[in-house]
């Protein structure tokens, strides 16, 4: 089995995984980079739910929780205010063939 | 190293090479000399063997998919070594049942200027997030013999990928 960790150009983590590509870690790493990005989903989760206030969030993850929730509600924003043509749903369902 | 030496590893390599080239089914004459191998390794029949990677990937914030740069957003790298068949990717959500995206690769012949363009749709559609891999409007993002590139159905939606586990498995040489 090989564990696998991809960073950006600016070394920020983008995925973990098992399989090809990236960069090899140990099994070890993997679970613990694993955890964290679980952690971090969960609170940003949270977050957004209303369920934690920042001031529960670790110091050191704040910053990147506060901006993932953000993100997440412009995202939310946009899709409510997307539409899309008859052209593009038969895009859809005859599945790229059009 | 000496002589004798390398003349012992190139006789080595010889055999091995015989024996290889037998395994995949063509008889090596008695006597053939080494320069005599290439023309008995192209005779040896592509294909007849389905083959499969597989793997995962769990992105640690979610990627945003999009169309408007030269680099689609992710690009799974399945090594598979030809153009998969088939490419089936799932996403298993603890929280609900139902978050199974099979995508089927299809090698789609464009008419009068014959190009093979490869191209797959995701069978469950879910809304505004809805995404595949590779498409007709997309031609900057094959799909190869390593590697799968992930973007969206439409430019203009707003798809991710989530921080979930996602399992994924490339099969080719079904043809």
């Amino acid at each position: 089995m090989r564990y696998y960790a991809r960073y950006s150009d600016s070394g920020k983590l983008i995925v973990v995984g098992i399989g090809y590509g990236g960069t090899e870690i140990t099994e070890a790493e993997y679970n613990s980079l694993l955890s964290e990005i679980r952690e971090k989903a969960d609170l940003v989760n949270k977050l957004y739910s209303g369920e934690i206030t920042i001031d529960e969030v670790p110091a050191g993850w704040q910053e990147e929780i506060q901006r993932r929730v953000d993100e997440r509600i412009a995202a939310e924003s946009i899709a409510e205010e997307q539409d899309i043509s008859a052209e593009e749903a038969l895009n859809i369902l005859l599945g790229g063939a059009t | 190293m000496s002589i004798q030496t390398e003349l012992t590893r190139i006789i080595n390599a010889k055999s091995a090479i015989k024996t290889a080239v037998e395994g995949k089914g063509v008889t090596v004459p008695d006597g053939t000399l080494l320069d005599g191998m290439a023309a008995l390794i192209e005779s040896i029949e592509a294909g007849g063997s389905v083959v499969c990677t597989y793997g995962s990937f769990t992105p640690s914030e979610a990627i945003k998919l999009n169309t408007s740069t030269t680099d689609p957003a992710y690009v799974v790298e399945h090594n598979l070594g030809v153009v998969p068949n088939l490419f089936f990717m799932a996403k298993f959500n603890n929280s609900y049942v139902g978050s199974l995206d099979l995508f089927i690769v299809r090698n789609k012949i464009l008419g009068a200027k014959k190009n093979i363009l490869h191209t797959a749709a995701k069978v469950a559609v879910s809304g505004s997030t809805s995404y595949y891999i590779s498409s007709s409007n997309c031609k900057g993002w094959p799909i190869t013999a390593n590697a799968m590139p992930i973007i969206p159905y439409i430019a203009s939606n707003n798809c991710t990928l989530s921080t979930q586990q996602y399992y994924w498995i490339a099969i080719g040489g079904l043809t």
